[in-house]
């Protein structure tokens, strides 16, 4: 016999038996073992969305709405019910987002009028969108997008509903086409359309809550047309963190809304420079603390960077101890501007490349106010001259309404390096007929009331 | 020739064997006799699964998604652009062995979507071992294997893994919106198996 051959056999009869030995203690083998099942569950935030008492959850629908006069808005020069050059009327929707859980944006927009035999020439467009929530009325952002107004989760899950009220208004601006069409006697249709969507967090609205974080880091955070909601008072005394005139910057992107919800920012004159493209600053105060120049303005509305311009800045519903403005154009509405007596200066003053445009509100001097109103040119040699850009505005200070109080100080500087503002309408505790734009009338009333139309 | 060789081995051996057993028999020595009964504990058997005892049977346990509250949306719900996670925690205190744990996300049976265009999914899944670093795991429907030494089965520490379901908005606005107009509850099975490390 081969022993080689032996050898081999011998090995796999080995390897064998060795396999089937494994075979076998595998399967008798036991341990311990458990099992069981998790089911992780979350329930979707539901969405209900009702326009005018039509459900439009999940379609859309189109509304015929009457624009109406409104009061205070419209003029009684125009017949009720139509609509004329210079006139606005005002188109009003109910939103109720009764059964929703989420927060919302409402957008609205306008359409190119598309009436057969209107000459489209004549500027009929929006010129404001107004909302109410639970009796607090705001004016809806404008956007590239429309117009956008915010309701928040509380007043969703509250299901109170939103008044949203679109100003069209019909500029006097091309009087063939506007002759034209008064002509004509067109009944024609305005194409609004208004989208209720899911407000999302990426939109950029912010609650003011972390201590931590100050003012200059929150606006930071805020995206373009996001919105920073104050929840408590801010304030800062410290002269040596918070320096008068030092300028901590608080930058916001475009389209954003710094919105105090009825709170209060205190800081030194000078402490804080708000700035940023179409910024909305409403619905709450600020007070500056005085400086050792007796400056205390409230804001400051100022752009740092070079000669760029913060443009379409709105300050709304706001009380303060006074404005200034650097590289910003500021429209002031229902704002009221109060100089303490303990400070000097302006109540408003507007630096180079700004302008100012006052549509509303009250705004008072104090006991040591040099004036109610400073307005600079481009620079104290070029009065009222525009640069090369046309930034220099030569009626850059505007006053469409309001009240004025100079309280026996001069209305505004008119020293070289100033010029004074054109007035449309207000009333003022001073004779400012020197300032009165053509075509607009000022009246005395008595001694201290002088009313522009 | 080579069968007798065998044949002789074989009655060689009988042979042998039987001597052996003759002499043995006839053989005396001291001998004492006694029985010993060795003593042996069997080693513990228990896992909990976010506080419930699953040793002894299958058992289904409901886990509700935290959500975090970006104070945009009902708080305790999702919709676009949120997120949610949830924690499976496996205890083996009173365990006596080293464990296995599998655990199976199952992503491909979320259910309660009415419309599956929305961006409803499985972002992420961490676990961690008491006192250990976090490891991250995968999130594509693959089970996880996650090995708990004796010592630390010993010392009670628990295995936490959080899983992140996120809705993410993803221009699916229309299946987004219908997802909610519908309402309803998204659903995660999740299967977890513990068995002892041999």
């Amino acid at each position: 016999m081969n022993k080689g051959s032996t050898r081999v056999k011998n090995k796999i009869f080995l390897a064998i038996i060795c396999a089937l030995l494994v075979g076998i203690v595998g399967t008798t083998y036991s341990r311990y073992t458990s099992s069981a099942t998790a089911v992780a569950s979350a329930n979707m935030a539901k969405w209900n969305i009702e326009l005018n008492g039509e459900n439009i959850s999940s379609e859309s629908k189109n509304f015929n709405v009457t624009a109406v006069k409104k009061t205070g808005v419209s003029n009684n020069n125009v017949v009720d019910g139509k609509i004329a050059p210079g006139q606005t009327l005002v188109a009003s929707v109910e939103v109720d987002p009764t059964g929703s859980e989420v927060a919302v944006d409402y957008l609205i927009n306008v359409g190119q009028i598309q009436t057969q035999g209107f000459d489209t020439d004549s500027e009929i467009s929006l010129s404001k969108v107004v909302c109410t929530v639970d009796g607090v009325t705001s004016e809806a952002v404008k956007t590239g997008d429309g117009y956008i107004f915010y309701e928040d989760l509380t007043n969703v899950l509250a299901g109170n509903k939103a008044l949203v009220e679109a100003y069209v208004e019909w500029t006097d601006s091309d009087n063939a086409a506007d002759t034209a069409n008064g002509n004509a006697a067109l009944s024609i249709v305005v194409p609004m359309q208004v989208t209720v969507r899911q407000h999302l967090a990426s939109d950029g609205i912010a609650t003011y809550s972390d201590s931590s974080k100050t003012l200059m880091v929150m606006s930071s955070e805020i995206q373009e047309n996001g919105t920073l909601v104050l929840n408590e008072d801010i304030t800062y005394d410290d002269y040596e963190e918070y320096p008068t005139s030092s300028g901590n910057v608080v930058s916001f992107e475009d389209n954003a809304v710094f919105d105090l919800s009825g709170n209060t920012v205190t800081a030194p004159n000078g402490a804080l420079h708000y700035t940023g493209n179409n910024l909305t600053i409403e619905n709450g105060s600020f007070n500056g603390l005085i400086s050792s120049a007796s400056g205390r303005y409230g804001i400051h509305l100022w752009n740092d960077e070079g000669s760029s311009v913060s443009t379409g800045v709105v300050v709304q519903n706001v009380s303060t101890t006074g404005i200034n403005l650097y590289n910003t154009e500021v429209t002031l509405k229902n704002v009221t501007v109060t100089m303490p007596d303990d400070a000097k200066f302006y109540t408003v003053y507007g630096n180079v490349y700004s302008t100012i445009t006052i549509e509303s509100g009250t705004y008072t001097a104090g006991n040591n106010t040099t004036a109610l109103f400073g307005y600079a040119g481009t620079d104290s040699t070029e009065v009222g001259n525009a640069t090369a850009d046309g930034k220099n505005p030569v009626d850059g200070f505007k006053i469409y309404g309001g009240t004025f109080n100079t309280n026996g100080k001069p209305f505004c500087l008119t020293s070289s390096g100033h010029i004074p503002p054109v007035i449309y309408g207000g009333t003022f505790d001073c004779d400012v007929t020197a300032y009165v734009a053509e075509g607009h009338n000022i009246t005395k009333v008595d001694d201290t009331t002088w009313v522009v139309e | 020739m080579k069968e007798a060789k065998v044949r002789k081995g074989v009655m060689f051996a009988i042979l042998l064997v039987a001597v052996v057993a003759v002499i043995g028999g006839t053989y005396s020595r001291y001998i004492s006799n006694a029985t010993v009964n060795a003593s042996i504990d069997i080693a513990k058997w228990s896992v909990a699964l976010n506080g419930t005892d699953i040793s002894t049977a299958p058992t289904t346990k409901q886990v509700q998604l935290s959500i975090a509250n970006n104070g945009f949306v009902k708080e305790g719900t999702i919709a676009p652009g949120t997120a949610g996670t949830f924690d499976v925690v496996l205890d083996p205190t009173g365990s006596e062995v080293a464990i296995d744990y599998v655990i199976n996300i199952d992503t491909a049976n979320i259910s309660g979507i009415t419309n599956t265009a929305s961006n409803i999914a499985i972002t992420s899944a961490k676990y961690v071992i008491d006192g250990q670093a976090e490891q991250t795991a995968s999130v594509n429907g693959e089970s996880i294997t996650i090995n708990e030494d004796l010592s630390n089965v010993l010392a009670g520490n628990k295995v936490t893994m959080s899983v992140t379901l996120e809705w993410t908005d993803n221009m699916t606005d229309a299946a987004d919106t219908e997802n909610g107009v519908a309402g309803g509850i998204v659903t995660v099975p999740i299967t977890v198996t513990a068995s002892q490390h041999i």
